[in-house]
């Protein structure tokens, strides 16, 4: 565990040397946050409406600014650094370190967010409250998000893990990471609220991973009606914990089969 | 012989490699629906055991497969089959286990974080490697002072040169007291300053802990001032294992003579000897003794030719190696 912590350390002092570049969605976010405002506030008043799909007004303009924050929580490269590895050799060096390939990486995720969280998530939940105050926010749904936000970096993690090891196979997966970040953020929830789309295609979303990530948490940040019992959150959060086993078995099953097709290239 | 460290036995390494026959864009465009593959062995059946304590060399041209063979000793690389026992671990089966009792050097590859100086990557190898304090500092004490990186080790890897670079790498794999070094051309693009640290380093460090140390290198002097039994791979195979000296005998007992002429000669008045390179007036041959002997030879050469100075040497290392890479 004392060297799990320590790979936390090492990443953490390389990251924080960057920590203007994280700090950079705090001049766009507030930009993007105005038009949300401006585009909302006129909707609703056109539609004469109190709720649409269930959001208020409130809820409507911060459901973007939460997906924003989950990315915040979430995003890691560790599918295209594993990718990298593979293609320059470099792996070689990770295999000769006593730590699994796994733990190094969550390691890696793990610091990026902890940097991201204090440079993007803390400054910005004051600063946008500033610019438009989210009415429905209380201690208890933020507590909420926090931990299912950060169950969902486990999953994340997870699947970008998955995809990293397909570079075994396939050598460069650029093109996979493409699309797959298309796709999520569409049936994760992260372009437009869920409820938009058909009945029969959310049905189809449940039984994949992503809703867990993006849709569900902000549910909780919005405080949402239809999520307010204790019953939900037990729901929600057994649901990523599933998925979490799910995918951390499938990595330690792939990367048994994976890890014999490395060649070791460049010297 | 001495207790053994390593004992591998019929080590195979098949390669899946993708091949386009010619260049330009139709072609790549038709690799992406049919593609070629050939399949390469680059390690064809190699049995190597080697002593605790050895420093041993291993030495081949390019491609010939030793780095394939270092890597699936360290346990990076998976063989195709074969046994390997090094200290009683299968290493790719046992890797995380096994990387704890060996340090690895790859001269292409960089252990060191480039962003932080190399003391955070050290600090970071006694958490991995779980060094005791003691250890820690006494090893990095006895390293400081051999390498002469006491100012180095501050000051962010990225701004090292190559030379201060790989002195840290070597630190890096040998903090935790391994009993078995790999180091893969670790003198690769060295000064001959920091070749000749490198090598003393390796040299006290095999004396003072008994560390067994396997190099592959392409610098000669490096097997000369270090190893006692070298191993020549090439093609995949070992084809040449035993001490340096008898490594001359086995490719056969040739001299090169050096003749300085008083007057210049042409070469058909040298008819019957080897030429190795021809000036009218210095001229090098070779002689094998078992073709006669060698006094007929020079006795021809000096009663025949205005001889003004002789030079009989014995054939060079880089010519040995040269005979067998090409054999």
């Amino acid at each position: 565990m004392s060297s799990f912590l320590e790979i936390i350390r090492m990443h953490f002092k390389v990251f924080i040397q960057y920590k203007w570049s994280f700090a950079i969605t705090l001049i766009i976010q507030p930009i993007v946050l105005l038009i949300h405002i401006a585009l909302f506030t006129s909707i609703y008043k056109y539609n004469h409406a109190q709720f649409i799909k269930g959001y208020s007004l409130d809820q409507m303009i911060w459901y973007f600014t939460t997906i924003n924050f989950i990315y915040v929580f979430i995003w890691n490269f560790t599918d295209a650094r594993i990718s990298d590895k593979i293609l320059s050799g470099d792996l070689t060096v990770d295999l000769i370190r006593p730590v699994s390939l796994f733990r190094f990486e969550l390691a890696n995720a793990i610091a990026l967010r902890i940097v991201g969280v204090l440079f993007e998530f803390i400054p910005g939940i004051v600063l946008y409250s500033v610019i438009f105050f989210p009415r429905f926010l209380t201690i208890a749904s933020l507590g909420k998000f926090i931990l299912l936000a950060t169950v969902a970096f486990l999953m994340y993690y997870l699947f970008n893990y998955l995809l990293g090891l397909s570079a075994f196979l396939i050598k460069s997966n650029s093109s996979i990471i493409n699309i797959r970040v298309t796709l999520m953020s569409i049936i994760g929830g992260a372009v437009i609220p869920l409820e938009f789309l058909p009945d029969w295609l959310n049905k189809i979303f449940d039984f994949l991973p992503f809703k867990y990530m993006f849709y569900w948490p902000v549910q909780f940040f919005l405080n949402k009606a239809s999520v307010s019992g204790f019953t939900q959150l037990a729901y929600i959060f057994l649901m990523q914990l599933l998925w979490v086993v799910i995918m951390y078995l499938l990595c330690k099953f792939l990367w048994r089969k994976a890890v014999t097709k490395y060649g070791a290239v460049g010297g | 012989m001495d207790e053994l460290i390593i004992d591998a036995k019929n080590l195979k390494r098949t390669f899946k490699v993708s091949q386009r026959e010619k260049t330009g864009l139709f072609s790549s465009l038709k690799s992406l629906i049919i593609r070629k593959y050939v399949y390469v062995e680059a390690v064809s059946g190699i049995n190597i055991q080697i002593a605790k304590g050895e420093i041993r060399g291993l030495i081949g041209p390019n491609g010939a497969g030793k780095s394939t063979t270092i890597k699936i000793l360290s346990g990076v690389l998976h063989p195709s089959s074969g046994l390997v026992k090094v200290m009683g671990f299968t290493p790719w089966l046992e890797r995380e286990e096994y990387v704890r009792h060996i340090g690895v050097v790859f001269g292409q590859k960089s252990q060191l974080w480039w962003d932080l100086p190399p003391i955070d990557t050290f600090s970071l190898n006694r958490k991995m490697y779980r060094i005791p304090d003691r250890v820690f500092r006494e090893n990095l004490e006895y390293f400081k002072e051999i390498l002469d990186i006491g100012n180095v080790i501050t000051r962010p890897t990225r701004q090292l040169s190559l030379g201060e670079r790989m002195k840290c790498e070597l630190v890096c794999a040998m903090l935790h007291d391994p009993p078995l070094v790999f180091l893969d051309e670790p003198t690769i693009g060295l000064d001959v300053l920091s070749k000749d640290a490198i090598r003393r380093f390796i040299k006290q460090t095999n004396q003072k802990k008994r560390t067994t140390f396997i190099l592959t290198t392409h610098d000669l002097a490096d097997i000369e001032d270090l190893c006692e039994n070298v191993t020549v791979i090439n093609k995949g195979g070992i084809i040449y294992n035993g001490t340096l000296h008898n490594m001359k005998s086995f490719v056969s007992n040739k001299k090169t003579v050096e003749i300085k002429f008083a007057k210049p000669v042409t070469m058909e008045m040298l008819a019957g000897f080897k030429l190795i390179s021809f000036n009218p007036l210095d001229v090098t041959v070779e002689i094998k003794p078992e073709n006669g002997s060698i006094q007929s030879k020079l006795n021809q050469l000096i009663s025949s030719l205005p001889v003004r100075d002789i030079n009989i040497n014995d054939i060079s290392i880089e010519e040995v190696i040269k005979q067998i890479y090409t054999a």
